[in-house]
Protein backbone atom coordinates (compact mmCIF):
# COMPACT_ATOMS: atom_id res chain seq x y z
CA UNK A 1 0.00 0.00 0.00
CA UNK A 2 2.72 2.47 0.94
CA UNK A 3 4.61 1.87 -2.27
CA UNK A 4 1.68 1.86 -4.62
CA UNK A 5 -0.70 4.27 -2.89
CA UNK A 6 -4.42 3.90 -2.38
CA UNK A 7 -6.79 3.12 -5.20
CA UNK A 8 -9.20 6.02 -4.88
CA UNK A 9 -10.92 5.97 -8.28
CA UNK A 10 -14.48 4.74 -8.66
CA UNK A 11 -15.34 1.93 -11.04
CA UNK A 12 -16.38 3.05 -14.50
CA UNK A 13 -17.46 -0.38 -15.67
CA UNK A 14 -19.58 0.85 -18.60
CA UNK A 15 -16.88 3.01 -20.15
CA UNK A 16 -14.21 0.41 -19.61
CA UNK A 17 -16.35 -2.31 -21.17
CA UNK A 18 -16.68 -0.26 -24.33
CA UNK A 19 -12.98 0.56 -24.36
CA UNK A 20 -12.13 -3.14 -23.94
CA UNK A 21 -13.92 -3.85 -27.21
CA UNK A 22 -12.44 -0.89 -29.07
CA UNK A 23 -8.94 -1.97 -28.04
CA UNK A 24 -9.86 -5.58 -28.81
CA UNK A 25 -10.72 -4.63 -32.40
CA UNK A 26 -7.50 -2.62 -32.74
CA UNK A 27 -5.51 -5.59 -31.45
CA UNK A 28 -7.35 -7.91 -33.83
CA UNK A 29 -6.46 -5.74 -36.84
CA UNK A 30 -2.89 -5.29 -35.59
CA UNK A 31 -2.59 -9.03 -35.00
CA UNK A 32 -3.81 -9.85 -38.50
CA UNK A 33 -1.22 -7.44 -39.92
CA UNK A 34 1.44 -9.06 -37.71
CA UNK A 35 0.45 -12.55 -38.88
CA UNK A 36 0.50 -11.43 -42.52
CA UNK A 37 3.90 -9.80 -42.13
CA UNK A 38 5.50 -12.76 -40.38
CA UNK A 39 3.95 -15.38 -42.66
CA UNK A 40 4.99 -13.43 -45.77
CA UNK A 41 8.52 -13.18 -44.42
CA UNK A 42 8.62 -16.91 -43.79
CA UNK A 43 7.18 -17.62 -47.23
CA UNK A 44 9.81 -15.38 -48.86
CA UNK A 45 12.55 -17.12 -46.87
CA UNK A 46 11.24 -20.46 -48.15
CA UNK A 47 11.27 -19.21 -51.73
CA UNK A 48 14.79 -17.89 -51.34
CA UNK A 49 16.02 -21.17 -49.83
CA UNK A 50 14.43 -23.34 -52.49
CA UNK A 51 15.56 -21.11 -55.34
CA UNK A 52 19.09 -20.79 -54.03
CA UNK A 53 19.58 -24.55 -54.12
CA UNK A 54 18.28 -25.25 -57.61
CA UNK A 55 18.24 -24.24 -61.28
CA UNK A 56 16.41 -25.42 -64.36
CA UNK A 57 17.91 -26.23 -67.74
CA UNK A 58 15.48 -26.12 -70.67
CA UNK A 59 16.19 -27.71 -74.01
CA UNK A 60 14.35 -25.59 -76.55
CA UNK A 61 14.47 -27.57 -79.76
CA UNK A 62 11.54 -28.14 -82.14
CA UNK A 63 12.85 -31.42 -83.55
CA UNK A 64 11.91 -34.16 -81.08
CA UNK A 65 14.86 -36.45 -81.86
CA UNK A 66 17.41 -33.66 -81.57
CA UNK A 67 15.70 -32.42 -78.41
CA UNK A 68 16.02 -35.83 -76.77
CA UNK A 69 19.64 -36.22 -77.89
CA UNK A 70 20.56 -32.82 -76.50
CA UNK A 71 18.62 -33.56 -73.29
CA UNK A 72 20.61 -36.75 -72.75
CA UNK A 73 23.84 -34.91 -73.42
CA UNK A 74 22.93 -32.13 -71.00
CA UNK A 75 22.03 -34.62 -68.28
CA UNK A 76 25.39 -36.37 -68.76
CA UNK A 77 27.31 -33.10 -68.59
CA UNK A 78 25.44 -31.88 -65.54
CA UNK A 79 25.97 -35.14 -63.66
CA UNK A 80 29.71 -34.84 -64.04
CA UNK A 81 29.86 -31.33 -62.64
CA UNK A 82 31.04 -30.84 -59.04
CA UNK A 83 28.58 -29.30 -56.58
CA UNK A 84 25.52 -30.77 -58.22
CA UNK A 85 23.45 -32.98 -55.98
CA UNK A 86 20.89 -34.35 -58.41
CA UNK A 87 19.78 -33.99 -62.01
CA UNK A 88 16.21 -34.97 -62.94
CA UNK A 89 14.57 -34.68 -66.30
CA UNK A 90 10.86 -33.99 -66.05
CA UNK A 91 8.94 -36.80 -67.74
CA UNK A 92 6.03 -36.38 -70.14
CA UNK A 93 3.56 -36.93 -67.33
CA UNK A 94 5.14 -34.11 -65.27
CA UNK A 95 5.15 -31.75 -68.26
CA UNK A 96 1.50 -32.53 -68.98
CA UNK A 97 0.68 -31.76 -65.35
CA UNK A 98 2.51 -28.43 -65.55
CA UNK A 99 0.66 -27.46 -68.72
CA UNK A 100 -2.72 -28.77 -67.62
CA UNK A 101 -3.95 -25.50 -66.09
CA UNK A 102 -3.48 -23.78 -69.48
CA UNK A 103 -4.32 -26.40 -72.09
CA UNK A 104 -6.37 -28.90 -70.09
CA UNK A 105 -6.14 -32.65 -70.02
CA UNK A 106 -5.04 -33.56 -73.57
CA UNK A 107 -2.27 -35.46 -75.22
CA UNK A 108 -1.40 -32.30 -77.13
CA UNK A 109 2.12 -32.33 -75.66
CA UNK A 110 2.91 -35.30 -77.90
CA UNK A 111 2.36 -33.09 -80.95
CA UNK A 112 3.72 -29.80 -79.60
CA UNK A 113 7.43 -28.95 -79.51
CA UNK A 114 7.38 -28.55 -75.74
CA UNK A 115 10.88 -27.91 -74.34
CA UNK A 116 12.25 -30.55 -72.05
CA UNK A 117 13.08 -29.42 -68.56
CA UNK A 118 15.86 -30.64 -66.32
CA UNK A 119 15.69 -29.83 -62.60
CA UNK A 120 19.13 -29.45 -61.08
CA UNK A 121 19.58 -29.51 -57.28
CA UNK A 122 22.77 -28.07 -55.86
CA UNK A 123 24.61 -29.23 -52.80
CA UNK A 124 23.98 -26.93 -49.77
CA UNK A 125 26.24 -23.88 -49.78
CA UNK A 126 27.43 -24.45 -53.34
CA UNK A 127 27.13 -21.76 -55.97
CA UNK A 128 27.54 -22.55 -59.64
CA UNK A 129 29.45 -20.38 -62.10
CA UNK A 130 26.61 -19.90 -64.58
CA UNK A 131 28.90 -18.46 -67.25
CA UNK A 132 31.12 -21.53 -67.14
CA UNK A 133 28.14 -23.90 -67.11
CA UNK A 134 26.59 -22.11 -70.06
CA UNK A 135 29.82 -22.30 -72.04
CA UNK A 136 30.17 -25.98 -71.22
CA UNK A 137 26.65 -26.78 -72.35
CA UNK A 138 26.76 -24.63 -75.49
CA UNK A 139 29.38 -26.88 -77.10
CA UNK A 140 27.22 -30.04 -77.06
CA UNK A 141 23.79 -28.68 -76.25
CA UNK A 142 23.25 -25.51 -78.27
CA UNK A 143 19.50 -25.53 -77.43
CA UNK A 144 20.11 -25.29 -73.66
CA UNK A 145 18.70 -22.35 -71.70
CA UNK A 146 19.61 -21.99 -68.05
CA UNK A 147 17.00 -20.55 -65.66
CA UNK A 148 18.18 -19.75 -62.13
CA UNK A 149 14.68 -18.59 -61.10
CA UNK A 150 16.14 -15.21 -60.19
CA UNK A 151 13.78 -13.26 -62.41
CA UNK A 152 10.51 -14.58 -61.03
CA UNK A 153 11.94 -14.87 -57.53
CA UNK A 154 12.95 -11.17 -57.55
CA UNK A 155 9.43 -10.22 -58.61
CA UNK A 156 7.88 -12.40 -55.92
CA UNK A 157 10.27 -11.13 -53.27
CA UNK A 158 9.54 -7.52 -54.23
CA UNK A 159 5.84 -8.27 -53.91
CA UNK A 160 6.35 -9.98 -50.54
CA UNK A 161 8.49 -7.09 -49.24
CA UNK A 162 5.90 -4.55 -50.40
CA UNK A 163 3.17 -6.52 -48.64
CA UNK A 164 5.32 -6.74 -45.50
CA UNK A 165 5.87 -2.99 -45.57
CA UNK A 166 2.13 -2.44 -45.87
CA UNK A 167 1.65 -4.76 -42.86
CA UNK A 168 4.25 -2.78 -40.91
CA UNK A 169 2.55 0.50 -41.86
CA UNK A 170 -0.80 -0.90 -40.70
CA UNK A 171 0.77 -1.98 -37.39
CA UNK A 172 2.25 1.51 -36.86
CA UNK A 173 -1.08 3.15 -37.73
CA UNK A 174 -2.94 0.84 -35.35
CA UNK A 175 -0.43 1.62 -32.60
CA UNK A 176 -0.81 5.36 -33.16
CA UNK A 177 -4.61 5.02 -33.26
CA UNK A 178 -4.62 2.94 -30.06
CA UNK A 179 -2.41 5.48 -28.30
CA UNK A 180 -4.69 8.31 -29.50
CA UNK A 181 -7.78 6.47 -28.20
CA UNK A 182 -6.12 5.85 -24.83
CA UNK A 183 -4.96 9.49 -24.57
CA UNK A 184 -8.49 10.67 -25.35
CA UNK A 185 -10.06 8.22 -22.89
CA UNK A 186 -7.53 8.96 -20.15
CA UNK A 187 -8.18 12.70 -20.51
CA UNK A 188 -11.93 12.11 -20.37
CA UNK A 189 -11.50 9.84 -17.38
CA UNK A 190 -9.38 12.49 -15.66
CA UNK A 191 -12.02 15.10 -16.46
CA UNK A 192 -14.79 12.86 -15.13
CA UNK A 193 -12.78 12.29 -11.94
CA UNK A 194 -11.65 15.90 -11.61
CA UNK A 195 -13.15 16.37 -8.13
CA UNK A 196 -11.69 13.10 -6.85
CA UNK A 197 -8.28 13.95 -8.27
CA UNK A 198 -8.44 17.50 -6.87
CA UNK A 199 -9.23 16.16 -3.38
CA UNK A 200 -6.46 13.54 -3.29
CA UNK A 201 -4.07 16.10 -4.79
CA UNK A 202 -4.98 18.48 -1.99
CA UNK A 203 -4.50 15.69 0.57
CA UNK A 204 -0.91 15.30 -0.60
CA UNK A 205 -1.02 12.60 -3.27
CA UNK A 206 1.97 12.98 -5.60
CA UNK A 207 1.42 13.09 -9.36
CA UNK A 208 2.94 9.62 -9.74
CA UNK A 209 0.55 8.20 -7.11
CA UNK A 210 -2.49 9.67 -8.88
CA UNK A 211 -1.18 8.48 -12.26
CA UNK A 212 -0.70 4.97 -10.82
CA UNK A 213 -4.37 4.78 -9.94
CA UNK A 214 -5.27 5.51 -13.56
CA UNK A 215 -2.59 3.28 -15.03
CA UNK A 216 -3.87 0.32 -12.99
CA UNK A 217 -7.27 0.79 -14.64
CA UNK A 218 -5.79 1.14 -18.10
CA UNK A 219 -3.45 -1.86 -17.71
CA UNK A 220 -6.52 -3.95 -16.98
CA UNK A 221 -8.38 -2.42 -19.95
CA UNK A 222 -5.42 -3.00 -22.29
CA UNK A 223 -4.96 -6.58 -21.15
CA UNK A 224 -8.65 -7.42 -21.54
CA UNK A 225 -8.79 -5.68 -24.92
CA UNK A 226 -5.70 -7.61 -25.97
CA UNK A 227 -7.29 -10.91 -24.94
CA UNK A 228 -10.47 -10.06 -26.86
CA UNK A 229 -8.34 -9.24 -29.92
CA UNK A 230 -6.38 -12.47 -29.52
CA UNK A 231 -9.60 -14.47 -29.32
CA UNK A 232 -10.88 -12.84 -32.52
CA UNK A 233 -7.56 -13.57 -34.26
CA UNK A 234 -7.71 -17.21 -33.14
CA UNK A 235 -11.26 -17.54 -34.48
CA UNK A 236 -10.38 -16.00 -37.85
CA UNK A 237 -7.13 -17.92 -38.31
CA UNK A 238 -8.76 -21.14 -37.15
CA UNK A 239 -11.58 -20.56 -39.62
CA UNK A 240 -9.19 -19.81 -42.49
CA UNK A 241 -7.11 -22.87 -41.66
CA UNK A 242 -10.22 -25.02 -41.61
CA UNK A 243 -11.29 -23.68 -45.00
CA UNK A 244 -7.83 -24.17 -46.48
CA UNK A 245 -7.95 -27.87 -45.61
CA UNK A 246 -10.84 -28.25 -48.04
CA UNK A 247 -9.06 -26.48 -50.91
CA UNK A 248 -6.69 -28.52 -53.05
CA UNK A 249 -4.75 -26.22 -55.32
CA UNK A 250 -1.22 -26.02 -56.56
CA UNK A 251 -1.43 -22.23 -56.35
CA UNK A 252 -2.18 -22.06 -52.60
CA UNK A 253 0.80 -22.54 -50.35
CA UNK A 254 0.26 -24.89 -47.43
CA UNK A 255 -0.86 -22.80 -44.44
CA UNK A 256 1.27 -23.44 -41.39
CA UNK A 257 2.21 -21.16 -38.55
CA UNK A 258 5.71 -20.66 -37.33
CA UNK A 259 6.48 -20.53 -33.61
CA UNK A 260 7.42 -16.83 -34.02
CA UNK A 261 3.86 -16.09 -35.10
CA UNK A 262 2.38 -17.82 -32.06
CA UNK A 263 4.79 -16.15 -29.63
CA UNK A 264 4.13 -12.71 -31.14
CA UNK A 265 0.37 -13.21 -31.03
CA UNK A 266 0.46 -14.46 -27.43
CA UNK A 267 2.56 -11.42 -26.45
CA UNK A 268 0.03 -9.00 -27.99
CA UNK A 269 -2.30 -8.72 -24.94
CA UNK A 270 0.64 -8.03 -22.61
CA UNK A 271 2.18 -5.54 -25.04
CA UNK A 272 -1.21 -3.86 -25.40
CA UNK A 273 -1.56 -3.67 -21.62
CA UNK A 274 1.88 -2.08 -21.34
CA UNK A 275 1.27 0.45 -24.15
CA UNK A 276 -2.15 1.33 -22.71
CA UNK A 277 -0.84 1.64 -19.18
CA UNK A 278 2.13 3.85 -20.05
CA UNK A 279 0.10 6.02 -22.39
CA UNK A 280 -2.47 6.61 -19.64
CA UNK A 281 0.28 7.30 -17.12
CA UNK A 282 2.00 9.85 -19.36
CA UNK A 283 -1.31 11.51 -20.23
CA UNK A 284 -2.41 11.82 -16.60
CA UNK A 285 0.97 13.06 -15.40
CA UNK A 286 1.06 15.64 -18.16
CA UNK A 287 -2.46 16.82 -17.31
CA UNK A 288 -1.65 17.03 -13.59
CA UNK A 289 1.07 19.57 -14.35
CA UNK A 290 -1.81 21.98 -14.94
CA UNK A 291 -2.60 21.78 -11.22
CA UNK A 292 -0.49 23.72 -8.68
CA UNK B 1 4.78 28.95 10.12
CA UNK B 2 2.77 30.97 7.58
CA UNK B 3 4.00 34.21 6.10
CA UNK B 4 2.33 36.41 3.49
CA UNK B 5 4.13 39.44 2.04
CA UNK B 6 2.20 41.86 -0.18
CA UNK B 7 0.17 39.00 -1.60
CA UNK B 8 -2.41 39.69 -4.26
CA UNK B 9 -4.58 37.34 -6.25
CA UNK B 10 -6.92 37.92 -9.13
CA UNK B 11 -8.94 35.57 -11.30
CA UNK B 12 -8.97 36.71 -14.88
CA UNK B 13 -8.91 40.35 -15.88
CA UNK B 14 -11.03 41.68 -12.95
CA UNK B 15 -9.87 43.44 -9.82
CA UNK B 16 -7.88 41.62 -7.15
CA UNK B 17 -9.80 39.31 -4.84
CA UNK B 18 -7.04 39.71 -2.28
CA UNK B 19 -4.90 42.79 -2.28
CA UNK B 20 -1.64 43.53 -0.45
CA UNK B 21 -2.24 40.83 2.15
CA UNK B 22 0.61 40.60 4.65
CA UNK B 23 0.69 38.65 7.91
CA UNK B 24 2.70 36.11 9.84
CA UNK B 25 1.31 33.25 11.88
CA UNK B 26 3.60 31.68 14.45
CA UNK B 27 3.72 27.90 14.91
CA UNK B 28 0.97 26.77 17.26
CA UNK B 29 -1.10 29.95 16.88
CA UNK B 30 -4.90 29.98 16.74
CA UNK B 31 -6.68 32.49 14.52
CA UNK B 32 -10.19 33.02 13.29
CA UNK B 33 -10.52 34.18 9.71
CA UNK B 34 -13.52 36.46 9.57
CA UNK B 35 -15.22 38.56 6.98
CA UNK B 36 -18.40 38.78 4.99
CA UNK B 37 -19.24 36.38 2.23
CA UNK B 38 -17.11 37.26 -0.82
CA UNK B 39 -14.50 39.06 1.26
CA UNK B 40 -11.83 36.63 0.07
CA UNK B 41 -11.73 34.08 2.93
CA UNK B 42 -11.82 31.05 0.62
CA UNK B 43 -9.15 32.56 -1.65
CA UNK B 44 -6.89 33.14 1.33
CA UNK B 45 -7.40 29.56 2.51
CA UNK B 46 -6.70 28.26 -1.02
CA UNK B 47 -3.36 30.03 -0.98
CA UNK B 48 -2.49 28.43 2.35
CA UNK B 49 -3.51 24.92 1.36
CA UNK B 50 -1.61 25.38 -1.90
CA UNK B 51 -4.47 25.01 -4.35
CA UNK B 52 -3.61 28.37 -5.88
CA UNK B 53 -0.52 30.40 -6.56
CA UNK B 54 -0.62 34.14 -5.80
CA UNK B 55 -0.67 36.62 -8.68
CA UNK B 56 1.93 38.61 -6.79
CA UNK B 57 3.74 38.69 -3.47
CA UNK B 58 5.57 36.06 -1.48
CA UNK B 59 4.17 33.21 0.57
CA UNK B 60 6.14 31.06 2.97
CA UNK B 61 4.62 27.93 4.49
CA UNK B 62 6.67 26.03 7.05
CA UNK B 63 9.82 27.84 5.90
CA UNK B 64 9.29 26.91 2.25
CA UNK B 65 9.00 29.63 -0.37
CA UNK B 66 5.79 28.52 -2.09
CA UNK B 67 6.35 30.46 -5.33
CA UNK B 68 9.65 28.70 -6.00
CA UNK B 69 8.83 25.32 -4.44
CA UNK B 70 9.16 22.16 -6.50
CA UNK B 71 6.17 19.85 -6.99
CA UNK B 72 7.74 17.38 -4.55
CA UNK B 73 8.03 20.11 -1.90
CA UNK B 74 4.41 21.14 -2.46
CA UNK B 75 3.33 17.50 -2.00
CA UNK B 76 5.28 17.32 1.24
CA UNK B 77 3.71 20.59 2.46
CA UNK B 78 0.17 19.48 1.58
CA UNK B 79 0.61 16.35 3.69
CA UNK B 80 1.22 18.61 6.67
CA UNK B 81 -1.79 20.86 6.07
CA UNK B 82 -5.27 19.66 6.99
CA UNK B 83 -8.30 21.30 5.43
CA UNK B 84 -11.98 21.16 6.34
CA UNK B 85 -14.00 22.41 3.39
CA UNK B 86 -17.27 24.22 3.73
CA UNK B 87 -18.80 21.77 1.22
CA UNK B 88 -16.92 18.83 2.84
CA UNK B 89 -15.55 17.48 -0.46
CA UNK B 90 -15.88 13.86 0.63
CA UNK B 91 -15.40 11.31 -2.14
CA UNK B 92 -18.90 9.99 -2.79
CA UNK B 93 -17.82 6.53 -3.95
CA UNK B 94 -15.77 5.83 -0.81
CA UNK B 95 -17.18 4.86 2.57
CA UNK B 96 -16.85 7.22 5.51
CA UNK B 97 -14.03 5.03 6.79
CA UNK B 98 -12.14 5.13 3.49
CA UNK B 99 -12.62 8.89 3.17
CA UNK B 100 -11.12 9.48 6.59
CA UNK B 101 -8.38 6.91 5.93
CA UNK B 102 -7.32 8.55 2.67
CA UNK B 103 -4.67 10.98 4.08
CA UNK B 104 -3.09 8.16 6.10
CA UNK B 105 -3.00 5.83 3.10
CA UNK B 106 -1.55 8.59 0.92
CA UNK B 107 1.20 9.02 3.51
CA UNK B 108 1.85 5.29 3.33
CA UNK B 109 0.56 4.18 6.73
CA UNK B 110 0.11 0.45 7.19
CA UNK B 111 -3.42 -0.91 7.30
CA UNK B 112 -3.27 -1.83 11.01
CA UNK B 113 -2.51 1.78 11.88
CA UNK B 114 -5.19 3.00 9.46
CA UNK B 115 -7.83 0.72 10.97
CA UNK B 116 -6.94 1.62 14.54
CA UNK B 117 -6.65 5.39 14.14
CA UNK B 118 -9.61 5.87 11.80
CA UNK B 119 -11.95 3.76 13.97
CA UNK B 120 -10.84 5.68 17.07
CA UNK B 121 -11.39 9.08 15.48
CA UNK B 122 -14.72 8.15 13.90
CA UNK B 123 -15.91 6.98 17.31
CA UNK B 124 -14.76 10.26 18.79
CA UNK B 125 -16.73 12.36 16.28
CA UNK B 126 -19.78 10.10 16.73
CA UNK B 127 -19.62 8.31 13.39
CA UNK B 128 -18.67 4.83 14.60
CA UNK B 129 -22.01 3.47 13.46
CA UNK B 130 -21.69 5.08 10.03
CA UNK B 131 -18.14 4.17 9.09
CA UNK B 132 -19.17 1.81 6.30
CA UNK B 133 -21.80 4.10 4.85
CA UNK B 134 -21.33 6.24 1.79
CA UNK B 135 -21.32 10.02 2.29
CA UNK B 136 -24.55 10.32 0.32
CA UNK B 137 -26.38 8.57 3.18
CA UNK B 138 -25.00 10.92 5.86
CA UNK B 139 -26.67 14.09 7.10
CA UNK B 140 -24.97 17.46 6.64
CA UNK B 141 -23.65 17.42 10.18
CA UNK B 142 -22.33 13.88 9.82
CA UNK B 143 -20.58 14.80 6.60
CA UNK B 144 -19.00 17.76 8.31
CA UNK B 145 -17.72 15.57 11.13
CA UNK B 146 -16.33 13.10 8.60
CA UNK B 147 -14.61 15.97 6.77
CA UNK B 148 -13.10 17.20 10.05
CA UNK B 149 -11.96 13.68 10.91
CA UNK B 150 -10.26 13.42 7.50
CA UNK B 151 -8.52 16.76 8.04
CA UNK B 152 -7.14 15.90 11.48
CA UNK B 153 -6.38 12.19 11.08
CA UNK B 154 -2.70 12.84 10.31
CA UNK B 155 -2.32 15.46 13.06
CA UNK B 156 -1.33 18.18 10.60
CA UNK B 157 1.02 21.07 11.42
CA UNK B 158 -1.53 23.51 10.04
CA UNK B 159 -5.29 23.00 10.14
CA UNK B 160 -7.57 25.19 8.05
CA UNK B 161 -11.32 24.96 8.55
CA UNK B 162 -13.87 26.77 6.43
CA UNK B 163 -17.09 27.24 8.44
CA UNK B 164 -16.52 23.97 10.35
CA UNK B 165 -19.46 24.48 12.71
CA UNK B 166 -21.91 25.57 10.04
CA UNK B 167 -23.96 22.38 9.80
CA UNK B 168 -23.79 20.88 13.28
CA UNK B 169 -25.78 21.56 16.42
CA UNK B 170 -24.28 23.66 19.19
CA UNK B 171 -23.27 20.66 21.28
CA UNK B 172 -21.37 19.04 18.42
CA UNK B 173 -19.94 22.42 17.38
CA UNK B 174 -18.61 22.83 20.89
CA UNK B 175 -17.04 19.36 20.77
CA UNK B 176 -15.43 20.15 17.43
CA UNK B 177 -14.06 23.44 18.74
CA UNK B 178 -12.67 21.52 21.71
CA UNK B 179 -11.01 19.14 19.26
CA UNK B 180 -9.44 22.09 17.44
CA UNK B 181 -8.23 23.53 20.74
CA UNK B 182 -6.73 20.17 21.75
CA UNK B 183 -4.94 19.97 18.38
CA UNK B 184 -3.76 23.55 18.85
CA UNK B 185 -2.39 22.65 22.28
CA UNK B 186 -0.21 19.96 20.75
CA UNK B 187 1.23 22.50 18.32
CA UNK B 188 -1.11 22.58 15.34
CA UNK B 189 -1.45 26.04 13.85
CA UNK B 190 -5.17 26.74 13.45
CA UNK B 191 -6.99 29.05 11.07
CA UNK B 192 -10.77 28.79 11.31
CA UNK B 193 -12.83 30.73 8.82
CA UNK B 194 -16.23 31.62 10.21
CA UNK B 195 -18.90 34.25 9.97
CA UNK B 196 -20.46 33.07 13.25
CA UNK B 197 -19.24 35.56 15.84
CA UNK B 198 -20.54 33.36 18.69
CA UNK B 199 -17.48 31.14 18.39
CA UNK B 200 -15.17 34.12 18.16
CA UNK B 201 -16.73 35.45 21.34
CA UNK B 202 -16.69 32.07 23.10
CA UNK B 203 -13.09 31.22 22.17
CA UNK B 204 -11.48 34.64 21.99
CA UNK B 205 -8.52 34.57 19.63
CA UNK B 206 -6.88 36.97 17.18
CA UNK B 207 -8.80 37.46 13.97
CA UNK B 208 -7.58 37.80 10.43
CA UNK B 209 -10.38 39.98 9.18
CA UNK B 210 -10.97 40.40 5.48
CA UNK B 211 -12.97 43.22 4.00
CA UNK B 212 -13.22 43.37 0.20
CA UNK B 213 -9.88 41.60 -0.17
CA UNK B 214 -8.00 43.75 2.35
CA UNK B 215 -6.72 42.15 5.53
CA UNK B 216 -6.63 43.56 9.00
CA UNK B 217 -5.70 41.85 12.26
CA UNK B 218 -8.06 42.20 15.24
CA UNK B 219 -7.04 43.27 17.79
CA UNK B 220 -4.32 45.27 16.05
CA UNK B 221 -1.85 44.60 18.84
CA UNK B 222 -2.67 40.90 19.02
CA UNK B 223 0.32 38.75 19.64
CA UNK B 224 0.43 36.21 16.85
CA UNK B 225 0.38 33.39 19.30
CA UNK B 226 -1.74 30.91 21.15
CA UNK B 227 -5.37 30.97 22.03
CA UNK B 228 -5.98 34.08 24.11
Amino acid sequence: MSQKGPDFLPNEQAHRGLLNWVIGIMVFLTGMAVVSGIQLGLLADGWRASAAGSLTVQIVESDAAKRQAQTDAAVDILRTMPGIKSVNQLGEHDMAALLEPWIGETNLTEHLPVPTMINVSLRPGVSIDLQALSSLLQADVPAARIDTHEQWLDDLLSLAIAAQMISAAIIVMMLVATIAIVVFTARNSLLAQHETVAVVHMLGAADAMIARSFQRRFWSVGLRGGLIGLLLIALVIGGLYGLSLNVQSAYLPHISFHLTTFITLCALPILTGIVTMWTARATVKRSLLGMV
Amino acid sequence: MISFEEVGIRYGPGSEVLSDVSFRLQPGSFHFLTGKSGAGKSSLLKLIYLAQRPSRGQIQIMDEEVNAASRETLVSLRRRVGVVFQDYRLLEHLSTFDNVALPLRIKGADEDQVKREVSELLAWVGLADHMHELPSTLSGGQKQRAAIARAVITTPKILLADEPTGNVDDEMADRLMQLFIELNKVGTTMVIATHDTRWVDKYPSPQLHLDAGHLSIIPQDAAPGMLL
